[in-house]
């Protein structure tokens, strides 16, 4: 049986805005929207009669324009602009809006990851070394270091100093067994010898020096040093820098909030030491309160018209640089997982090894 | 500026290749003082409706710095409109609720703010 169509028709509103901001998103966004239509970044015709609409509007292509398509690929997270470090619910967020008098005078520049990205590296290294005997430390060394410009990274100096925390009360028949003893072992030969001894600038200058034969070694040089490039004057922008004076209670913020969560686990092939340290920390991380974002950067609304425009046009230029330098990380992380998968499947062909699909296999992204 | 003394030897970049905020930020100084220059002379077809935004925008910031103390300005000048909603406000509360007859706990008032869809 079908029953007759009921007569009800839904009326098409024209030229109605698909979201309405409540008074306290309107104004902020608004002396916002002033500053990026006077730098450029936002255009006129991106105004569709909403401040936080125009703002989303001219931030969202700067941010394609800047290479976040490519970032996307490798890393999960997001680059935002909130009045709030930390994510509120809504019920904490009426909360806040019903005690705040006035206008907000800050907002923050925003960027943080909800996983962290897995970059294999053992194959590639040793890939490196058939080139040039320091050429494994320098890419190693240049290449993290401008990881941490961007992000808290996760590799074997971490899984060290976890696996030493644990080894203290573990007995020796304990120690024999465990997985926190083989963090050390693991080490790559060519990383133990010169980590400590290689200094950022000489690394640098030998990636430009060093010509490998291999394409996809010279890629990766270019592409590292593409990275360096991008990012070269800024520092890590983490919340910690941000100070009491430019931002009252921010230092009461922080202390209940928990060290931010890593953008990427460094290991030497998945599932290894380190990645079994890593998911150890993982599970508690969060638990006692909010994990500070990763990148933070205030903006001060309440400035005249050409202070504000400095404060954002270098909050902006953070986010051109770090957007474009994940942009060539995020090449070099697929040229180190290609890698990856060629000595997987490299292994697997070769006479008597057991070819059955294991965990390393399996990339969890 | 370089560019003021060369129009057009500067051109806008193409969509594929992208400019750093830096040089969008210079770019955009560059015509700015281009346009300050010549303003008497040229015609701008980007500056109305730039200010015409920042115009709007202002609006809506001035908005929202009158909108956060309306309770405020309204209970200033005219504290007798909330003595008379209070009195109306409680003539209509008998009719709010079901009297004789109607279940008890049915409203016959909607409560304040509701939308009714129309029905047809």
């Amino acid at each position: 049986m079908i029953g007759l169509p009921l007569d009800v028709t839904f009326p098409k509103l024209k030229g109605i805005r698909w979201r309405y901001c409540t008074r306290w998103d309107e104004g902020p966004a608004a002396v916002l929207g002033m500053s990026l239509l006077r730098l450029g970044i936002c255009r006129p015709n991106d105004w569709s009669g909403s401040a936080v609409d125009f703002v989303e509007r001219g931030f969202r292509r700067f941010c394609s324009q800047n290479g976040a398509y490519d970032v996307k690929s490798v890393w999960v997270g997001d680059l935002r602009i909130t009045d709030s470090l930390f994510e509120l619910t809504e019920q904490e967020r009426s909360q806040v809006e019903a005690e705040r008098e006035g206008m907000i005078d800050h907002l923050y520049l925003v960027g943080d990851y909800e996983a962290a990205a897995s970059i294999p590296i053992g194959a590639t290294l040793a890939r490196l070394q058939a080139a040039h005997n320091l050429l494994p430390v320098a890419f190693y060394e240049v290449l993290t270091t401008n990881l941490y410009k961007w992000m808290r990274v996760y590799d074997y100096l971490d899984a060290q100093e976890h696996a030493e925390m644990w080894m203290e009360d573990l007995s020796d028949e304990e120690l024999e067994a465990s997985t926190y003893r083989k963090v050390d072992m693991e080490i790559p030969a060519c990383i133990k010898r010169h980590s400590k001894t290689l200094k950022y600038r000489t690394a640098r200058n030998l990636l430009r020096e060093i010509q490998p034969h291999t394409s996809v070694a010279r890629e990766l040089m270019r592409h590292l040093l593409e990275m360096e490039a991008h990012g070269q004057g800024h520092e890590h922008a983490w919340p910690g820098q941000i100070s009491e004076k430019d931002v009252p209670g921010i230092e009461t913020w922080l202390s209940d909030a928990e060290y931010y969560r890593p953008g990427c686990l460094i290991t030497w092939y998945e599932n290894d030491a380190i990645n079994a340290c890593f998911d150890e920390e993982a599970q508690h991380m969060g638990e006692n309160g909010p994990c500070q974002p990763n990148v933070a950067l205030p903006i001060h609304l309440n400035k005249p018209a050409k202070e504000l425009d400095e404060e954002v046009r270098r909050v902006f230029d953070h986010a051109s640089a770090m957007l474009r330098s994940l942009a060539s990380a995020a090449k070099i992380v697929e040229l180190v997982r290609d890698l990856y998968d060629e000595y997987l499947r490299e292994h697997r062909l070769e006479p008597g090894f057991p070819a059955e699909p294991g965990a390393a296999g399996v990339r969890d992204e | 500026m370089n560019c003021i003394g060369c129009p057009g030897a500067c051109p806008e970049p193409a969509n594929d290749v992208l400019p750093s905020t830096r040089e969008v930020v210079s770019i955009v100084a560059s015509k700015t003082e281009m346009s300050i220059q010549s303003a008497n002379t040229r015609r701008r077809p980007d500056g109305e409706p730039t200010k015409r935004v920042m115009q709007a925008l202002e609006d809506s910031l001035q908005a929202n710095t009158k909108a956060s103390s309306s309770i405020m300005e309204q209970l200033r000048q005219c504290p007798e409109a909330f003595k008379v909603g209070e009195i109306l406000g409680k003539a209509f509360d008998p009719l709010k609720y079901a009297q004789d007859g109607g279940e008890l706990g049915d409203r016959y008032l909607p409560p304040a703010g509701v939308v009714i869809p129309p029905l047809v």
